[in-house]
């Protein structure tokens, strides 16, 4: 699959930015969780 | 006790979720104008939760994962066949169904496997085979709707991998890395070494890769060195073969531009240490596997989001792999504990 950026996705595009955000939250939720883990085993 | 098989079964059902994902994706990018957003979207969405599924799945284990991810795929095949919503309903919904198969694969070989790392190596190869499997079946004229029967077969499958979870299942036997380090600086390591080779990994200069045979090659040795790399590991010591596969791997990819035998010797090497990664984060988060395999998963996305956005030349992918390599065969020998004679 060839693929094709084009910038206007970025900016135009709500999709792009829901996902984004939504990444960025599940990151955050996991660093949590490890930290919650690690930290309660030491 | 009953020799487990779990690794078997869960590289059959990656095979098929993989299938049922790249002949999709290949099928709905066919011409589309939005060909850029869904294979992003598609590795956010597939790979990103997994942490979140897997961190509920450790917490909850009686929720049946593989069932929810086969019902999800379903789903998002029959929108797909049947109606005219927009793709992006159907590629949520089959990234979603694609992250609960693999979290459900990752917890049910990591458990049964004793401390070993072959059978969640085999499972993670699966992978690998599916892919180009989807890609090849997508340029037919086949009726998306008889993947259907492919994607149904992995219920019986998930269940008979079920039965070798006992009660006192679990990844207590997990301890491949020196005890003597700060957890946190050894989950940053893992980490850091999957972004790493994740990105590393669309940068192998492969310009003899032209035709479909090739591509099948290409991908086929990828899935033997990842199921390699866990059973070696086994057999000779996680150790060596961490170390040793990155640092080998180096001089096949650099001179395999345009030697097609050279090149998948160096990606059989590269592709090794898929599972040590896991391995590693297992011994830290014993009671998470789900989570630990969830680590492995975003880094894999991280590290694959650039090639979305920048384009390096062959000279520089060359520099990459050289200094990314030593730095991860540097790290991993320092994170990993030394072999035992097993």
């Amino acid at each position: 699959m060839k693929i094709i950026f084009d910038p206007r996705y970025i900016t135009n595009n709500t999709v792009f930015w829901i996902y984004v955000v939504a990444m960025i939250l599940i990151i955050i939720a996991t660093v949590i969780f490890v930290i919650k883990e690690v930290g309660g085993k030491r | 006790m009953k020799k487990n098989i779990t690794g078997i079964l869960y590289f059959y059902i990656h095979f098929i979720v993989e299938i049922a994902c790249f002949f999709y994706l290949s099928r709905v990018t066919n011409g589309s104008n939005v060909v850029w957003l869904i294979p992003f979207i598609y590795d956010g969405v597939a790979f990103v939760p997994q942490s979140i599924i897997g961190y509920i799945s450790d917490k909850y284990p009686k929720i049946n994962m593989a069932f929810i991810g086969t019902i999800l795929m379903i789903i998002s095949y029959l929108i797909f066949g049947l109606t005219k919503w927009s793709v992006f309903i159907s590629l949520i919904i089959i990234c979603l169904g694609n992250a609960f198969l693999h979290v459900a694969g990752a917890e049910n070989t990591l458990k049964t496997s004793g401390g070993r790392l072959s059978p969640s190596a085999i499972f993670v190869a699966g992978g690998s085979f599916g892919v180009i499997t989807g890609k090849v079946l997508a340029m037919s004229s086949i009726n998306p709707l008889w993947l259907l029967i492919p994607i149904m077969t992995i219920i019986p499958f998930s269940i008979l991998a079920d039965m070798y979870i006992e009660k006192d299942s679990n990844t207590d036997k997990f301890n491949y890395v020196r005890e003597c380090l700060n957890p946190y600086v050894v989950i940053l390591i893992a980490f850091l070494v999957v972004i790493a080779r994740g990105y590393v990994g669309y940068g192998i200069p492969t310009s003899w890769n032209k035709t479909v045979i090739q591509n099948i090659i290409f991908f086929c040795t990828m899935g033997l060195g990842k199921a390699l790399g866990g059973i070696l590991s086994d057999k000779i010591g996680i150790r060596k073969v961490a170390v040793g596969s990155t640092l080998l791997a180096i001089p096949f990819l650099c001179c395999g531009n345009n030697l097609m035998i050279v090149s998948i010797i160096g990606v059989m090497f590269f592709s090794m240490t898929m599972s040590i990664t896991l391995g590693i984060l297992t011994s830290i988060l014993k009671e998470n596997p789900g989570l630990a395999f969830g680590i492995t998963t975003i880094g894999l996305f991280l590290g694959t989001a650039p090639i979305f956005f920048i384009k390096l030349t062959m000279n520089i992918n060359i520099i990459l792999i050289i200094i990314v390599s030593i730095i991860c065969s540097i790290l991993l020998g320092y994170v990993l504990k030394g072999d035992e004679k097993k």
